[in-house]
C-alpha cells in the first residue's frame, strides 16, 4: 500500500494499517538499531522502543518526510539507548546467522553464505570506525540519506558532511583491507 | 660519402658523450639509422656504448625499474598517493572531471595499494546499501504490536473517537442514505411536523370523519348483536315446533331450552353492554381530542 494512504489510515487509528506500517519498516528500524548498538538483543529492544515512540507521534508526520524522520528518531533513540545503558558498539558480537538481510531474499545457499561473510566483514569494519565516521556511513552509505538531510540531522554544515563522508569511506575501506577484504565481492 | 677518405673519417670520429647524445638517431627498427657512419664506427669500436645501445633500445618506458618513478617523485613532487586517495571516492561515484579521472586512473595503473583501496570502495558502494534493512527476529512485529499501548490506550478519548468516526464517515457505504435521513430529521426538528401545516378546516374535517366512522361502527355493532339474538329466538321456535311434531317430552325440553336461552340472553346482554361501553369510551376520547388545543 502507498505510504501516504497507510499513514492516513494510521492517523485515524486504523490498527491494521499500523501493523502494515510496522511490518513494512521494521527491517529498516531494526537495521539502524543494530548498526548502532551492535547486537541483536539490544537492537530488538531498541527497535521495539522506537516503534512505541513512533506510534505516539505518527499523527504529526507528513508522508513525504516520513523515511528521513523515521531514520532520525531511530538514530536519536539509538543514541539515547547507548547513553542510558552506557554501552558502546562492540565488535565481537556480530552473529552471521542473524544477519539475513532483506536484499538477499531468494538467493541460493552459496550466495547467502557469501553475502553473510561479506556482511560480517562490513560489520566488523564498521564497529572499528570512530563514532562520527560510523554514523556518517550508516546514514549516507547504508540508509542513503542526502548530504543535506544528514547535515540537518547531525547539526553540522553540508561541506563537513561531504568531506567527512569521503574520509569515513576511506577509513572503512582501510579497515576492510586490514580484515582481509570483502570475500566474493561480485 | 662512398669516396670519403680515411682521414676524413678520423676527423669525424665522435666520443662516447656525443654518441650518448645522438643515440636516438640509431633506432634499430629504422633501416637508414646506420647510415650515420660516425655513430656506427664509434659503436663498433666502443664496448661501453654497445652496452648503452642495447640497454637503451631494449627497454620500453613501461618496463623501467619499478621503483624508478616513485624514487623520482620522492625527490621531486613527493608521492601522489595521498592526492589520488582523496579523489578515489569521487572517482567511484563518477563525479570527477574527465581529465582528473584519467590522471587518477593512470596513478591506479601503477599503484597496487591505491588500486586495492579503489576496489574495496567500489565493493562497499554496492554492499553497504544492502544493510539498510535487516530481517527482524521472528515474531518481532507481533512483539512490537503487543508492546504498544493498544490495551491501555487502544480506545482513545471521546474526542479522538469522534474525530476518527468523522474522518471515516465519507467511506461509509450508506452515507448518501444516512445523509438524506439525517437531513430529513433535521428539517423535522427545525420546522416541526410537516402535517401540522395543514389548514385548520382539514384538521376539523378529519376529526368529523373519525367521529362519523365511530358512530357507524357502533350502530353496526348494535344491529349485529340484535340480529344474533333474534336469530337465536327464531331457531329455538323452529326447534320447538319440530319437537312438538315428533311427540317428545316437551316439558323437559322446554326447561332445558329456557335455561340455555337465559344463558345466551345474559351473554348477549353483557356483550351489548361491553360494546356500548367500548364505543362510549371511544366517543369520549374523540370528543376530548376535538376539544383539546392542537399541539
Amino acid at each position: 500500500m502507498d505510504l501516504a494512504i497507510l499513514l492516513e489510515h494510521c492517523k485515524r487509528g486504523d490498527q491494521l494499517a499500523w501493523e502494515a506500517l510496522v511490518r513494512q519498516y521494521q527491517g529498516r528500524v531494526y537495521a539502524i538499531a543494530y548498526h548502532y548498538v551492535g547486537n541483536s538483543e539490544d537492537a530488538r529492544d531498541l527497535a521495539q522502543e522506537i516503534f512505541v515512540r513512533l506510534y505516539g507521534t505518527v499523527k504529526t508526520i507528513d508522508h513525504q518526510r516520513f523515511v528521513p524522520w523515521l531514520i532520525r528518531i531511530s538514530r536519536n533513540a539509538s543514541i539515547d539507548f547507548l547513553r542510558r545503558r552506557k554501552v558502546r558498539p562492540q565488535s565481537g558480537e556480530t552473529d552471521i546467522s542473524e544477519m539475513t538481510d532483506l536484499a538477499n531474499d531468494g538467493a541460493n545457499p552459496e550466495e547467502l553464505c557469501d553475502a553473510g561473510l561479506r556482511r560480517s566483514v562490513l560489520y566488523r569494519a564498521l564497529s572499528k570506525l570512530t563514532g562520527l565516521n560510523r554514523e556518517v556511513i550508516i546514514l549516507k552509505e547504508i540508509q542513503e540519506l542526502s548530504i543535506e538531510e544528514i547535515a540537518t540531522l547531525l547539526g553540522v554544515p553540508v561541506g563537513t558532511v561531504k568531506s567527512r563522508s569521503n574520509r569515513a569511506r576511506l577509513e572503512l575501506a582501510r579497515k576492510i583491507i586490514e580484515l582481509g577484504g570483502l570475500p566474493n565481492g561480485e | 660519402m662512398a669516396n670519403e677518405t680515411s682521414r676524413e673519417r678520423l676527423e669525424k670520429r665522435i666520443d662516447c658523450r656525443s654518441f650518448a647524445e645522438r643515440i636516438m638517431e640509431l633506432d634499430p627498427g629504422d633501416s637508414k639509422a646506420f647510415q650515420h657512419r660516425e655513430l656506427r664506427d664509434h659503436l663498433l669500436t666502443c664496448p661501453d656504448c654497445q652496452n648503452l645501445m642495447h640497454a637503451f633500445w631494449s627497454t620500453r618506458s613501461d618496463a623501467v625499474h619499478p621503483r624508478l618513478t616513485s624514487s623520482i617523485l620522492e625527490q621531486t613532487s613527493g608521492g601522489s598517493c595521498r592526492q589520488a586517495t582523496e579523489l578515489l571516492c569521487d572517482l567511484i561515484d563518477g563525479t570527477l572531471a574527465e581529465n582528473q579521472a584519467q590522471l587518477v586512473e593512470l596513478h591506479l595503473a601503477h599503484c597496487p595499494d591505491c588500486t586495492r583501496l579503489a576496489e574495496v570502495l567500489d565493493e562497499m558502494k554496492r554492499s553497504l546499501p544492502t544493510l539498510a534493512e535487516l530481517r527482524a527476529p521472528i515474531g518481532f512485529a507481533n512483539q512490537v504490536l503487543g508492546s504498544l499501548p493498544f490495551s491501555r490506550q487502544s480506545r482513545p478519548g471521546w474526542i479522538g473517537r469522534l474525530q476518527a468516526w468523522f474522518a471515516a464517515l465519507p467511506e461509509r457505504p450508506l452515507i448518501s442514505v444516512e445523509a438524506a435521513y439525517l437531513g430529513a430529521l433535521l428539517m423535522f426538528l427545525l420546522f416541526g411536523n410537516p402535517f401540522a401545516a395543514l389548514p385548520e378546516s382539514r384538521r376539523l374535517l378529519a376529526g368529523f370523519a373519525e367521529q362519523v366512522g365511530a358512530v357507524q361502527l357502533a350502530q353496526t355493532g348494535y344491529e349485529g348483536v340484535e340480529r344474533y339474538v333474534q336469530n337465536s329466538f327464531e331457531a329455538v321456535n323452529v326447534a320447538t315446533t319440530r319437537l312438538q311434531a315428533s311427540g317428545q317430552d316437551l316439558e323437559e325440553l322446554r326447561a332445558d331450552l329456557s335455561g340455555k336461552i337465559d344463558t345466551y340472553y345474559g351473554r348477549g346482554q353483557s356483550t351489548v353492554k361491553s360494546v356500548a361501553h367500548f364505543f362510549e369510551q371511544k366517543g369520549s376520547n374523540i370528543k376530548k381530542k376535538l376539544q383539546s388545543p392542537e399541539r
